[in-house]
């Protein structure tokens, strides 16, 4: 068997290291979950993945959701360099919460792309003020764990941008019911689609701005995964209003290969 | 013994001993007020930026502060305060003279629309020249403007209709106004948006007769709409930070000016039985103080010297010292939708994790 050499500049061959592998690990809230799942479904076919994703360590009732603390994960990227990759998918359910059961006193707003408000006998809430409020939760909430990771390490580190909303107000009903009556809020419905989207479309550009601001790149959801309007297509729909499946989690893992899995990274002794 | 009006007079008819002999915190230049405000009166505000501390002491001290255009509740507490929602009783901003306040009860029921456009300043920053400082980043659209300006009229007309009290802080005679209709603007077009072109805006003071026309408009027009007002006009303390006025001083325009709303507002009093003053002007700007109720800049108040006008406001008008209280009817402060929603998406969250493929 033969033994790759590289040439020196002195003209001496010498043997080449092996390309180093290049690591990349997720981490994230409730959405990392279709990820998580997704890497199953590979294993169990025996299938190797190059890429290892944790989900936020919570207790909760007694129990445990979730594999990895933050401090954790903190401490765990703090030993990649500069060829490898740290995926975030922190948060990103904000926009559900405005937006997924329809408030008793109904409302609209107009966003930058021209959508107008659905409805025309609704208060209108002005744009900026509702940019406002998300600017500032997530700069306070997700913004700063995204600015304890991209301080952690030296890796290329990327935010996912969550799933789209579902277009579906039957399906997000019908998995809903039991919460809604829960909390009191089955007599209000669903919100209307188009405004789901608006505030999905808000969160993304805001989540964009901190990123950039804090030297983050941005990863949207798969196009495959999304309808002409943009919404999450029926068969990435996880059986819940706000997550997407294992499917759409495969999808992920394909566009994260694509990006920075099929790379070879640097040499190690380069 | 020789006898003369002033023989029977009250101790505040005389300087001696109602300015130059109490102490400072014991001045209290309030003549005639008959008005009452209790717990329930809905007393709405507007007017320059002293009006301000009245809706908060008032709010503070647990009376109703009436406020038509609070901002949708979705919105938290923090984010409309930042959005100026509920800094005066509608989203107005700040109405410095006689003639914009006369002007908005105008557009509001739909008397006045003026040309104006909206003022553009940048591709998706637009802003209504009529409240150039209200939308903090503009608005995104011309559409989204015009849309809101709708529905900020609509809550000014609620809240003139429906207000017990509407407390006016006159604060400048100074304005600008177009020359197409006679439109006048809170700022000069060109420092907070818009473009100025002296082919179309003209300066304009307002003189006294024009002053009192127009609140006499404005009176008139709110006992049309709400019969029962009462209104309560102050005059703003604060100086000019800046005159226009051909060759003037900016010290003698101020005086000019604040003397002109003080005649204007005397004026109201002795001509309608509805109309009360209240003289925050003087209690600030009185030679008793010694200048203490100014800031290092002589011109914005201390915080001492609006404790000591909303004492004798809350003495006079409701026979009360202000106290730090909540409001008895205050809404609730977050939104019980919202964090019912946030409970159920985080269930959610935590549950994807049991979700069957």
């Amino acid at each position: 068997m033969r033994t790759a050499t590289k040439s020196t500049s002195s003209g001496r061959s010498v043997p080449a290291s092996k390309p180093k592998q290049r690591r990349i690990v997720l981490f994230g809230d409730s959405h990392s979950d279709a990820v998580q799942r997704a890497i199953q479904k590979r294993q169990g076919k025996g299938k190797p993945v190059r890429i290892a994703a944790h989900r936020l360590l919570k207790e909760k009732n007694g129990g445990q959701i979730g594999d990895m603390s933050f401090d954790a994960f903190l401490t765990t990227i703090r030993s990649l360099d500069e060829y490898d990759v740290v995926l975030s998918m922190i948060g990103g359910n904000q926009h559900a919460v405005f937006s997924t059961i329809q408030h008793p006193q109904r409302f609209d707003f107009f966003d930058p792309e021209g959508q107008q408000p659905a409805a025309s006998d609704v208060e209108k809430i002005p744009y900026r003020a509702l940019e406002d409020v998300f600017a500032n939760g997530l700069r306070k909430g997700d913004g700063r764990s995204l600015e304890a990771i991209r301080s952690a390490t030296r890796a290329q580190v990327v935010h996912i941008i969550p799933p789209p909303p579902k277009k579906d107000n039957a399906f997000i009903e019908q998995h809903h019911e039991t919460l809604f009556a829960k909390e009191g809020l089955a007599s209000r419905g669903v919100s209307s689609p188009e405004l789901r989207l608006k505030f999905w479309k808000l969160q993304t550009r805001i989540l964009e701005s901190i990123c950039s601001e804090i030297g983050m790149d941005v990863m949207l959801p798969p196009r495959v995964t999304m309808d002409k309007a943009g919404f999450l297509k029926p068969e990435f729909y996880a059986q819940d209003a706000t997550h997407a499946n294992w499917l759409y989690g495969e999808r992920l893992l394909k566009e994260i290969e694509s990006r920075y899995g099929a790379r070879p990274a640097e040499p190690a002794n380069a | 013994m020789s006898r003369h009006p002033y023989k029977s007079l009250p101790e505040k008819s005389f300087w001696r001993l109602a300015v130059a002999g109490p102490a400072m915190a014991d001045v209290d230049p309030v003549g005639v007020f008959d008005l009452t405000i209790d717990k329930h009166t809905k007393v709405a505000t507007a007017g320059s930026c002293f009006a301000q501390h009245i809706a908060r002491y008032l709010k503070n001290s647990g009376y109703c502060y009436y406020v038509a255009e609070p901002g949708h509740p979705i919105l938290p507490p923090g984010a409309r305060a930042r959005q100026n929602y509920g800094l005066f009783s509608a989203r107005y901003g700040n109405i410095y003279t006689a003639r914009q306040l006369w002007q908005l009860f105008q557009r509001a029921y739909g008397k006045f629309d003026p040309s104006e456009d909206a003022w553009q300043k940048e591709p998706e920053v637009f802003v209504d020249p009529f409240r150039p400082t209200t939308q903090p980043g503009g608005y995104i659209s011309r559409e989204e403007m015009v849309v809101d300006r709708e529905q900020h009229l609509a809550a000014v007309r609620k809240m003139l209709e429906s207000l017990d009290v509407f407390v006016f802080t006159l604060g400048l005679t100074e304005c600008w106004r177009s020359r197409a209709d006679g439109a006048v603007f809170p700022v000069c077009p060109g420092v907070e948006g818009g473009t100025f072109d002296a082919d179309r805006y003209e300066f304009y003071n307002q003189p006294v007769e024009d002053v009192i026309a127009d609140l006499t408009a404005f009176r008139n027009g709110l006992a049309e709409v709400n019969p029962d007002a009462q209104i309560i006009f102050t005059v703003s303390p604060v100086p000019l930070v800046a005159t226009a006025e051909p060759g003037a001083h900016v010290l003698s325009a101020t005086t000019y000016s604040k003397s002109v709303l003080r005649v204007a507002a005397e004026t109201m009093v002795q001509r309608f039985p509805n109309v009360h003053y209240f003289p925050s002007y003087e209690i600030i700007t009185g030679a008793f103080n010694r200048g203490h109720y100014y800031a290092a800049d002589l011109r914005n108040v201390v915080e001492d010297g609006v404790a000591h006008v909303m004492r004798l406001f809350m003495a006079h008008a409701a026979g009360s010292a202000p106290e730090p209280a909540a409001a008895p009817e205050s809404a609730p402060e977050e939104d019980e939708h919202l964090a019912a929603a946030e409970r159920l998406i985080e269930v959610e969250c935590d549950e994807i994790a049991l979700d069957r493929d």
